[in-house]
């Protein structure tokens, strides 16, 4: 356990670092602020798409640290657990930010759902490729099911995907290079 | 002269690396002693920097043994880590930490108190002269300030055994200096495992030179022979030589 709060610490150490989470909350109160101003849902869509890449950051910056992990006998489900924490967080900043710029609690579910169905889709789509496909079609059922129920831009689902892409994309490419300087 | 004193701590057993089907690691069979020094040498591609990320645990090996403080070392077997201190060739520090941070992060990772990561810190920094640099992000440290902040993770929790891939490469005369004077200070308190290139100074250094060639030792050759530094050196250089053609064999080229 104590592993797990030095690594919540290291990582949000790591997200403050580069003003990356500076310019996250700067991003999403000038985008409430001009969402509430204006009632217009392209910015909310933005909005999603800016918290995601977030997400990627966050885990594409991890990439670097693999052989530090390795190094200091920190296991990947830690380093999961840890995040997992980290998102939760971050998801109960994002409640208070929604209710004080949009004071609207429905989209404020909504996003949330959205952003847990999605990091779960992280975590786990590199299990197993059956897992994953299993586990994305299922986040991709659930915020289908939301959107349905709540109505919003259907571009959501693609900046869903497209994101998901990215991460895959960001996570292969990196470790195949670290494996060529390893031997 | 025996130089081999105390426990054996490392141990390779006919240990088998591939790499695309390719042994990198063809058999390779050594042992290291409690408080030796010793270091593995040989030409670019010999298999040096494998051996160091195989015994770290860092890559599996196919076939073999490997055994570290007398336990078979596996993916599961990682707790021996912590009495490890590694330096990489490839520095593994986070860069957008500054040097505080990070070495005060690399303490807890070891299971030191707070208090204690923060004495040996100060410690660390005034050995390592980084006292001044201490708040500059690592990413803007020359290479002679990077490798003493890795030397200075890797002691931060006095290891057992020291490893250290390539610690002079790149480095200047002064930084050479200070990093040999403080490995010297270990002589006979720590392990040390070292690979490099420059055979001035791990002739001066270790007990015993591992002469590296195709993924398995070619020699072995102990520093108790009554050789000077410079008999040593030839010694060591003798099993070195290239294999290649000369320039002079090449007629365009001549």
């Amino acid at each position: 356990m104590i592993d797990i709060a030095i690594l919540i610490r290291l990582q949000i150490k790591l997200m403050t670092k580069g003003d990356r989470m500076l310019y996250f909350y700067l991003f999403s109160i000038i985008s409430f602020k001009i969402l509430n101003y204006y009632s217009f849902t392209l910015l909310w869509q933005i909005f999603l798409a800016i918290s995601n890449l977030y997400l990627v950051l966050l885990y594409s910056r991890d990439a670097d640290l693999k052989i530090f992990y390795k190094i200091f006998n920190i296991s990947k489900f830690k380093i999961h657990t840890a995040k997992i924490c980290i998102v939760y967080l971050l998801s109960l900043l994002q409640i208070v930010l929604l209710v004080l710029f949009s004071n609207e609690p429905d989209r404020a579910i909504i996003f949330i759902v959205h952003f847990l169905s999605f990091y779960t889709s992280i975590i786990f789509y590199k299990v197993s490729d059956l897992l994953k496909l299993v586990v994305l079609i299922g986040s991709f059922a659930i915020i289908s099911l939301i959107l349905y129920i709540f109505p919003l831009a259907p571009c959501t689902i693609l900046i869903f995907v497209i994101v998901t892409l990215i991460i895959i994309r960001e996570h292969n490419e990196p470790s195949e290079r670290r494996k060529a300087n390893l031997v | 002269m025996n130089l081999q004193k105390g426990e054996k701590q490392i141990w390779f057993d006919n240990t088998t690396k591939l790499y695309s089907s390719k042994p990198i690691l063809n058999k390779l069979s050594f042992s290291i002693f409690e408080n030796e020094f010793v270091a593995l040498i040989g030409n670019n591609g010999c298999g040096k920097t494998t051996t160091i990320n195989v015994l770290c645990n860092l890559v599996p090996y196919e076939n073999g043994s490997v055994y570290v403080f007398g336990s078979k070392v596996t993916p599961e077997y990682t707790s021996y880590k912590n009495l490890l201190g590694i330096v990489l060739s490839t520095h593994y520090s986070i860069k957008e930490f500054s040097i505080v941070d990070y070495l005060s992060f690399v303490g807890e990772f070891q299971f030191l108190k707070k208090r204690e990561v923060k004495t040996r810190l100060e410690d660390l920094l005034r050995l390592f002269e980084l006292v001044d640099h201490k708040h500059k992000a690592i990413k803007y440290l020359s290479s002679g300030h990077l490798m003493k902040v890795s030397i200075a993770a890797a002691l931060i929790h006095n290891p057992k055994i020291l490893i250290l891939d390539e610690p002079f490469a790149n480095l200047d005369i002064r930084t050479i200096q200070t990093i040999t004077e403080i490995i010297k200070r270990f002589k006979r308190k720590k392990t040390v495992f070292i690979t490099s290139h420059n055979l001035d100074l791990v002739v001066d250094l270790c007990d015993r030179f591992l002469i590296m060639e195709n993924g398995r030792i070619l020699t072995v050759i102990n520093n108790n022979e009554g050789l000077t530094s410079g008999e040593l050196k030839d010694k060591i250089k003798g099993h070195l030589v290239s294999k290649t053609i000369s320039v002079k064999e090449i007629g365009w080229l001549d």
